[in-house]
């Protein structure tokens, strides 16, 4: 093993020095301009013609390289610009370069599809791009929101700074199923499962591009990305130099509908320096600063059926609202009264009246408007530093750290205060190989469950049980309000009335005091959340298609993971210490263009969790190009997940039931083999139906798409189709078990007041997903686009009592239409966006429910400052203020109207 | 500016028509089928009104305008059942409550009604009425047909200061030749209201105030049963008595029990023919020693005793169960016993069960007894009722080692023998003793 590790350190260090020696003795500098709008051209690609001797222009438009000799042919390239040759034979002239800008469709380079260069209209899987010139005219506030109007893109918005992603279904805020990668570090925080890129990832101005490929991924980016992955890669500081902000203000809650209108801030910052040819350095940051859009429905969630029912506060004496915590606490008050009987038996036969059915009866809540912090700050803090080991070679310390308070939807809505997670790495980039190490330190900070702080708070006011508990004082009130005639609804409210004697209001010192002690408080106890997870990562890919091209291109990788779970008992099981998790993988990817025409590629993965068998994950593509610019694409991919750190290891106590993980520790720790736990659906119907707690396994996915991309009508048209079907293999879903408390055996009431829990099964049947997606860009005269997409995604024959939590939208559309350039020196542009998304049921470990269809509209319209780079931006999200949510519990959002100004904005 | 404007108008209007398409809103949070509604205030006269306009209900009106009550029964948001007792049965309950000053009936109405108004304290007054009223809704198809009857807290609490939920109860039944407010007939019953029922009835409910053992340690009529229960209780822990059962404030409420009270002549009638015997050979033994003292042969003092037994024995016999302190005679001892007496005590006892004597069956039926806690197979003692209307005009009841059955001494009037109305139950004087074997 040592002498291998020695040899591949030796032919590393062969590969990044070899052609680090060469002569210097002629520069030749210059400047680039668009001919179109007279503004210097930055980031411009210049390389000499028959070398790999290249630089970038400045953010001035500026270059300066060096030949050995003249004279030599220059290729200025640039996305949006026409490629360029110019020869040179004298250096003693600085070059003047008229750089003509080009709205041609299709022609971006993507990296992502085959994780090697290749024209966006040659990718042989379906893929995304969002460039930075695409981010600059959209009218989102948050680039996130530019992902949602993608084809095929569903975004969850727990709130307005957490949003999550997905393709091809499984919505929702902590999604599994999608990876996010920035600069090729997942970024999904270990312990807690949802991936942070828009809380602690990268800054608007830094984001050189966005690549999204729908669907599996997996055989490339490893187990996780079954629905698709999202990788966000920044700019290279030796390509995008100076210094670049952007100020943004804008305005929420215009109608106080949730909170008294307040504004929005958003400031961000990038300075790129390239110190040398060989030593370059960014720093980027990033604060933004509002009044979030919060959860307002206030629905009747029936959390032991799983379903809504009709009632409120007050109607619904049981009443659990959504958005309302602490009422997930309820209790039957016969054996209240029941008691009252007891000791009085002339009431007894009266009494005997209420005694037929359960009368349950939850604690009182708050709101989640009453208590969430309003203030929600989202500050990120980024840098990396690069040194070009030779020209191909370049050596790369980076680190992402963000912190803020944002809310999240999980089994609870979690107030997550002073979030912290940081990444860093270092990172060997060379054109042929990369080897990268990286780690995500995460730090739950002083986050918190919104329901388990306010049951326990509720608690300490009052503790529910006992003689003169919150309970007993109900029930009692409730008889006595029955006896002096009052409707049984009265009865309640009166009933209520005494038992919340002494609750503290809102905003009261009794109140805040207590409040702050049970958030800090570790679940479950309190509502604390002690995550500090963390995850150590390293991998590498080798391209050796220099060595194997006569027969085909091939690619190599491999890569280490170790997660470090620790919650302190407080998420995970892990109360006597951290638990640690490996996995490795590795891969290989080899392609060859069978014809002019046909261009096959084949690629297999390995992986391998220490909790889990190894497994093979295979991809075949195929890419047949119809004529020119014209290509039909047909894939074969099986991706497979391993169950996530929750679904392996989480024992959550949501008072109601019991969230836990799949791992056979559990078997032992709530001894299921003596006190066996049954499927309580079968058990409300009567029927005794053990479950026994299969060894969990991997969901995989396998997965066929066809598709086609192609520039029609002189390729002012841009099309791109595919449709899918793929088949899920051991599906994770959650299904619910009741056991008994008292040890004693099962019964049919067990399946109400027995302890429940809610455990991760794999599917013992196929479950079936299909859908399709088709987008068309169209070039109008004048520089005007217009953009026009739909898919849809469908998932069948799901087993009864299984909970898929498919949350996706049978259709959705996108629209829109813009100009970048209009106006006098084109310096005027404006985008309009509409997104409608049908209705669909959602499910997840929060709450249940239909959900209704949602458009929304956003606009933007800016003006260029040519001289300084600069972009003045009028925008609007949700323009006509249509309050929506695309989650049950989740914010309904509303209308953000702003203005940015944008300083050397490339 | 205006080619500027005519160069983009159409793309502007294209944007513009869009968004006037989108007018149409995002939809709120869907609400959930059926929407709840709150309840519906009904636009019926409440039961104060309705009361107020009945031709036959002016003077329990008054008094309960007199006891403050008439809020609470016009309050819509509360559901009542009234019993509300005509004016001939307040006319009535004023004779008694003026201790017979006023008539039952032929005075004026301004006599009763001053009564009420001046003479009757408020607190009486509005106990009264707190007493005749349920607070649910119990229509006449609501009241039970089951022996006894239901008992249904009343509004009326007689220690608030101790618990916010003490209630007197009410005995409601339904047969089917009438309802009945304990033994009160029911004579016109669902009167709706808005919120609540009235039923009219043939007399006030009068609530009570005693305990059965105050009854009975009171009544001359029945001090072979005070002594009975006496030697019942001897050796019983305090306890576990039948006085600590019959007399006992803390747990009367709710006790529910139905005595059927053996007269002092009952009790003479069985103490005699269970004593004869005894006094039978006692003066025999008497009667033989001293023939065979004075020099008789054995079968001359046979005779002698025989014919001294035979002639003492009655008047003795009369002599010996003549007074309650017949319990405590050692002569008797070796029959009655605390046991013995007890068995016989709860074999005269139903409870939980507060019987009034419409409640009580028309055909003859066995009913379990407090006997039964201890023997559980025992069939109880068997009870008929005969009726004329509403009214019982005679009833039985009979004991498994009894000849005839006992008769209820049927004078349901305060202080009479039957219906008779205590805090912890009911109670019923019968002419003869029971007797389970």
């Amino acid at each position: 093993m040592r002498k291998i590790t020695s040899y591949l350190v030796a032919f590393l260090i062969a590969n990044i020095f070899t052609t680090s020696v060469f002569a210097q003795n002629v520069t030749i500098s210059g400047n680039v301009k668009n001919s179109a709008t007279q503004e210097n051209s930055s980031a411009v690609s210049v390389t000499i013609k028959g070398s790999d001797v290249g630089t970038f222009t400045d953010d001035k438009g500026n270059f300066s390289i060096t030949t050995k000799s003249l004279p030599v042919t220059l290729v200025f390239t640039s996305v949006s610009f026409e490629p360029q040759e110019v020869a040179v034979n004298s250096a003693t002239d600085k070059l003047k370069i008229a750089f003509v800008p080009t709205n041609a469709l299709g022609q971006e380079v993507i990296v992502s599809a085959s994780r090697v260069p290749e024209k966006i209209m040659e990718s042989p899987v379906s893929i995304e791009r969002v460039s930075a010139a695409a981010l600059r005219s959209a009218p989102s506030a948050n680039f996130y929101d530019v992902v949602a109007t993608l084809k095929g893109v569903d975004v969850t918005t727990s709130s307005l700074t957490f949003k999550s992603p997905t393709t091809r279904g499984f919505g929702g805020s902590g999604n599994v199923r999608f990876n996010q990668l920035v600069d090729g570090m997942d970024n999904q925080a270990p312990g807690l499962n949802f991936s942070v890129g828009a809380i602690i990832g990268l800054n608007e101005l830094d984001i050189d591009n966005i690549e999204l490929l729908s669907g599996a991924s997996s055989a490339l980016y490893g187990p996780g990305g079954m629905n698709g992955t999202m990788l966000m890669t920044s700019k290279n500081p030796f390509k995008y130099q100076g210094i670049s902000f952007i100020v943004k203000t804008g305005v929420m809650h215009t109608d106080e509908r949730e909170r008294p209108t307040s504004p929005y801030y958003n400031w961000a910052l990038r300075w790129g320096k390239k110190v040398s040819e060989k030593f370059a350095f960014k720093i980027t940051t990033d604060l933004i600063q509002a009044k979030d859009w919060i959860g307002i429905d206030y629905r009747n969630f029936d959390r032991s059926n799983g379903v809504m029912v009709p009632g409120n506060r007050q109607t619904d004496p049981n009443y659990d609202g959504v958005n309302v915590y602490g009422d997930e606490t309820s209790a039957d008050i016969r054996p209240v009264l029941q008691g009252v009987a007891a000791a009085a038996p002339f009431l007894a036969p009266y009494i005997s009246q209420f005694l037929a059915n359960p009368i349950k009866v939850s604690r009182t809540g708050y709101t989640e408007q009453e208590l969430i912090n309003p203030n929600t700050v989202n500050f990120k803090l980024g840098g990396s530093m690069h040194y070009k080991l030779s020209h191909n070679t370049e050596a790369i310390v980076a680190g992402y750290w963000g912190t803020g308070n944002t809310i999240y939807t999980g089994a609870s809505r979690y107030s997550i205060k002073d979030f912290k997670m940081g990444q860093y790495k270092v990172e060997l980039l060379n054109k042929n190989w990369m080897l990268r190490a990286y780690t995500t330190q995460e730090n739950a900070g002083q986050s918190f469950n919104l329901a388990a702080t306010t049951q326990n708070f509720n608690e300490s006011w009052k503790p529910s049980p006992g003689s003169t508990g919150w309970y007993a004082q109900y029930g009692q009130a409730f008889l006595s309000s029955k006896l002096g005639g009052l409707s049984d609804l009265d009865a309640h409210k009166a009933a209520r009335a005494v038992a919340d004697v002494g609750r503290p209001a809102i905003g009261s010192a009794a109140f805040n005091a207590g409040y702050e002690k049970f958030r800090k408080i570790p679940a479950p106890k309190g509502g604390g959340l002690l995550d500090r997870t963390d995850l150590y990562s390293v991998e590498g890919s080798y391209n050796l298609s220099e060595y194997t091209k006569s027969f085909a291109d091939i690619l190599v990788g491999a890569n280490f993971r170790k997660y470090s779970l620790n919650s302190q008992g407080t998420l995970f099981a892990d109360s006597t210490g951290p638990i640690g998790i490996k996995e490795f993988g590795a891969f290989v990817q080899a392609s060859r263009d069978i014809s002019d025409k046909l261009k096959l590629s084949a690629s297999g993965r390995f992986d391998k969790n220490e909790n889990f068998d190894g497994r093979v994950t295979p991809r075949i593509t195929a890419l047949y190009k119809v004529a020119e610019n014209n290509n039909i694409r047909l894939s074969y991919q099986t991706a497979y997940r391993f169950p996530s750190t929750q679904q392996q290891w989480i024992n959550l106590d949501l008072v109601s039931y019991k969230l836990i993980g799949g791992n056979k520790d559990f078997i032992n720790h709530y001894n299921f083999d003596s006190n066996p736990a049954y499927l309580r659906n079968e058990l409300k119907n009567g029927q005794q139906v053990k479950y026994d707690f299969p060894a969990q396994k991997p969901e995989a996915l396998s997965s066929f798409e066809l598709g086609y991309k192609g520039l029609l009508m002189n390729s002012k048209l841009l099309i791109d189709m595919y449709g899918y079907y793929g088949n899920y293999t051991n599906f994770t879903g959650r299904v619910v078990v009741a056991q008994s408390k008292s040890g004693s055996p099962i019964a049919q009431a067990d399946a109400d007041t027995g302890q429940i829990y809610s455990v991760p099964i794999n599917s013992p049947e196929k479950i079936k997903t299909y859908g399709f997606g088709i987008g068309m860009d169209y070039r109008l005269p004048a520089n005007f686009t217009l953009s026009l997409n739909l898919a849809s995604d469908n998932l069948t024959d799901v087993p009864t009592g299984l909970i898929a939590s498919f949350n996706s939208p049978q259709y959705k559309l996108n629209a829109s239409i813009g100009n970048s350039g209009f106006g006098k020196a084109k310096r005027m542009g404006f985008n309009v966006a509409y997104r409608w998304q049908d209705e669909f049921f959602f499910q997840s470990d929060l709450a249940n429910g239909n959900l209704p269809s949602v458009q929304t509209v956003d606009a933007q319209i800016s003006y260029k400052l040519p001289s300084t780079k600069s972009i003045i931006k009028l925008g609007a999200n949700n323009l006509l203020n249509q309050y929506y949510y695309n989650a049950i519990g989740n914010a309904y959002v509303g209308g953000l109207y702003y203005i940015s100004f944008g300083y050397n904005i490339y | 500016m205006n080619s500027f404007i005519n160069k983009y108008k159409n793309g502007g209007l294209l944007v513009a028509v869009a968004l006037m398409g989108l007018t149409a809103c995002n939809k709120e949070v869907e609400q959930i089928a059926p929407v709840p509604v709150p309840p519906v205030i009904s636009s019926a006269r409440a039961l104060g009104d309705t009361l107020k306009l009945g031709t036959q209900d002016s003077l329990f009106y008054k008094m309960i305008v007199r006891g403050g009550m008439l809020n609470l029964l016009n309050d819509k948001t509360k559901t009542f059942t009234l019993f509300s007792p005509n004016n001939a049965a307040v006319r009535q309950f004023v004779s008694g409550a003026s201790g017979g000053l006023i008539p039952p009936s032929g005075a004026p109405e301004s006599v009763y009604v001053n009564f009420i108004n001046a003479s009757l304290p408020v607190a009486s007054a509005a106990s009264i009425v707190q007493y005749q009223i349920l607070p649910q809704t119990v229509t006449a198809a609501a009241m039970p047909t089951t022996f006894p009857n239901f008992p249904y807290p009343t509004l009326l609490n007689p220690n608030p200061a101790a618990s916010a939920l003490l209630r007197f109860d009410a005995y409601v039944s339904r047969r089917t030749n009438g309802a009945w407010l304990n033994n009160i007939p029911i004579i016109v019953s669902d009167r709706l209201a808005g919120n609540g029922v009235i039923h009219s009835t043939a007399a006030v409910s009068v609530p009570p105030s005693t305990l059965l053992l105050d009854r009975i340690n009171a009544d001359a009529g029945l001090t072979f049963l005070k002594a009975a229960i006496e030697r019942a209780d001897s050796g019983a822990a305090p306890g576990a008595s039948l006085q600590f059962l019959f007399g006992t404030q803390s747990i009367a409420p709710g006790l529910n029990l139905t005595l059927f009270a053996p007269t002092d002549a009952a009790f003479i009638a069985a103490l005699t023919v269970q004593a004869s015997p005894v006094v039978y050979f006692q003066i025999y033994q008497q009667a033989y020693a001293a023939a065979i003292g004075g020099g008789a042969t054995p079968a001359e003092a046979a005779v002698i005793a025989t014919n001294a037994a035979t002639a003492n024995t009655p008047a003795q016999t009369a002599l010996l169960v003549g007074s309650p302190t017949v319990f405590q005679n050692p002569l008797l001892f070796p029959f009655l016993t605390a046991t013995a007496v007890k068995g016989i005590l709860a074999y005269h006892l139903l409870f939980g069960q507060r019987a009034f004597t419409p409640n009580l069956p028309t055909t003859a039926t066995a009913i379990r007894t407090f006997l039964n806690t201890v023997v559980p197979s025992h069939p109880g003692i068997t009870v008929t009722a005969a009726f004329t209307g509403p009214v019982v005009t005679s009833a039985t009841v009979k004991g498994v080692a009894n000849a005839t059955a006992a008769n209820l001494l049927i004078n349901p009037l305060p202080g009479g023998s039957s219906d008779q109305h205590f805090v912890n139950g009911v109670m019923h004087k019968i002419d003869q003793l029971l007797f389970p074997q």
